[in-house]
């Protein structure tokens, strides 16, 4: 229901309707910076980028045909965005991530408020390494994750915006869930242990 | 909440067994997978910034509008310019002195019709400069050998 309503707003934009079009981007803006922001770390980029995202679609608007759900759309925009830039930008990382701060332009948000410093420094070491255990992932497994868990989208929606059948976007997903188990195995544990205690 | 992931991240809280059985991998044991996956809700971006649909909203109106029409490209290829950093610059550069020398050898030396104006008026000068050139020449030379031949008449007497 809310898929069709994106799609007839998008139509309305297509017809001209710029209200319609701000509806969009008040709906799908916190989705499409916190996609952003977990392929590129960096708020400020992930908001140049969301910014850049929305400029696309409002150009792209004539020939906008709802032959898909508007949000698998939207989303391919995002990934070909963030991976051209992660492509076009990888040897920067490179260098930069040998003199990286924690604070370098990661306002990594940690769950409990009012811990100690200790506790804080903690949890920002789980939530860094949940961060790069999944930056490690290869490209489209990472982009399969990062729709399955946090965009709430199927198989059939992931392979649409990955190009690939369902059944490989169900092998992309297990073999990058088994790396990730594997590699955070130690944090759950503690994780699990924690919520027992 | 905006957007789904308010929304899918409640429902995972509530049944806190999110992870679907068709990924569950054999000879593991359920509360790990399931460990993992909640252990993923733990990385949440920061903010988005209060000004961000004003400033999409602004990037669109000024794309709109007539003036930025006209800059169009030319601001594109000259903000693209400023973005270029040192190597990429240097590249550009030596990528455009190396169309630009292509250019120059495949277009050869300058040459001018035959049937030029121009180039007839330019012959038709030069040549008539040359013959005026030999004429002076020639008329010095009399009057260089004219003295010298009186002088000489002149000792025979």
């Amino acid at each position: 229901m809310a898929a069709e309503a994106d799609s007839q707003l998008m139509l309305r934009v297509k017809d001209g309707d710029e209200p319609s079009f701000a509806l969009l981007l008040h709906r799908f803006r916190v989705p499409v910076y916190r996609f952003l922001y977990r392929m590129v770390h960096n708020q400020a980029l992930a908001e140049e980028l969301a910014q850049e995202v929305f400029l696309r679609v409002y150009r792209a608007r004539a020939s906008y045909e709802p032959s898909a759900k508007f949000s698998t759309w939207l989303y391919r925009i995002c990934t070909h965005l963030a991976l051209n830039h992660l492509r076009d930008t990888r040897k920067e990382r490179d260098h930069a991530r040998l003199d990286e701060t924690p604070e370098s332009g990661r306002p990594l948000q940690v769950a409990s408020k009012g811990a100690t410093i200790e506790q804080k420094l903690v949890e920002r070491d789980r939530v860094e390494r949940i961060q790069r255990a999944v930056d490690e992932l290869p490209e489209k497994q990472r982009v399969a994750v990062l729709m399955h868990k946090y965009q709430e989208m199927d198989y059939r929606q992931i392979a649409e915006l990955l190009d690939t059948s369902e059944s490989a976007v169900k092998s992309l997903l297990f073999r990058a869930y088994e790396t990730l188990r594997g590699k955070l195995a130690d944090l759950a544990t503690t994780g699990a242990t924690k919520a027992g205690s | 909440m905006e957007g789904r992931e308010g929304a899918m991240n409640n429902k995972d809280r509530r049944e806190q067994a999110g992870f679907p059985d068709s990924l569950r991998a054999e000879g593991v044991a359920p509360g790990e997978q399931d460990a993992v996956w909640a252990l993923l809700d733990e990385w949440q971006p920061g903010e988005l910034s209060p000004g961000f649909d004003e400033a999409v909203l602004a990037r669109i109106r000024r794309e709109e509008s007539p003036d930025a029409a006209k800059a169009g490209w030319v601001q594109g290829f000259v903000e693209w310019l400023k973005g270029l950093d040192g190597m990429r610059g240097l590249g550009l550069a030596g990528a455009l002195a190396t169309v630009v020398f292509a250019m120059v050898m495949l277009r050869g030396p300058v040459t001018v019709p035959a049937d030029d104006p121009l180039q007839t008026a330019t012959q038709e000068l030069s040549a008539q400069q040359v013959e005026m050139a030999l004429e002076d020449l020639r008329m010095l030379d009399e009057l260089y050998n004219a003295p010298a031949t009186e002088d000489k008449q002149n000792d025979k007497l």
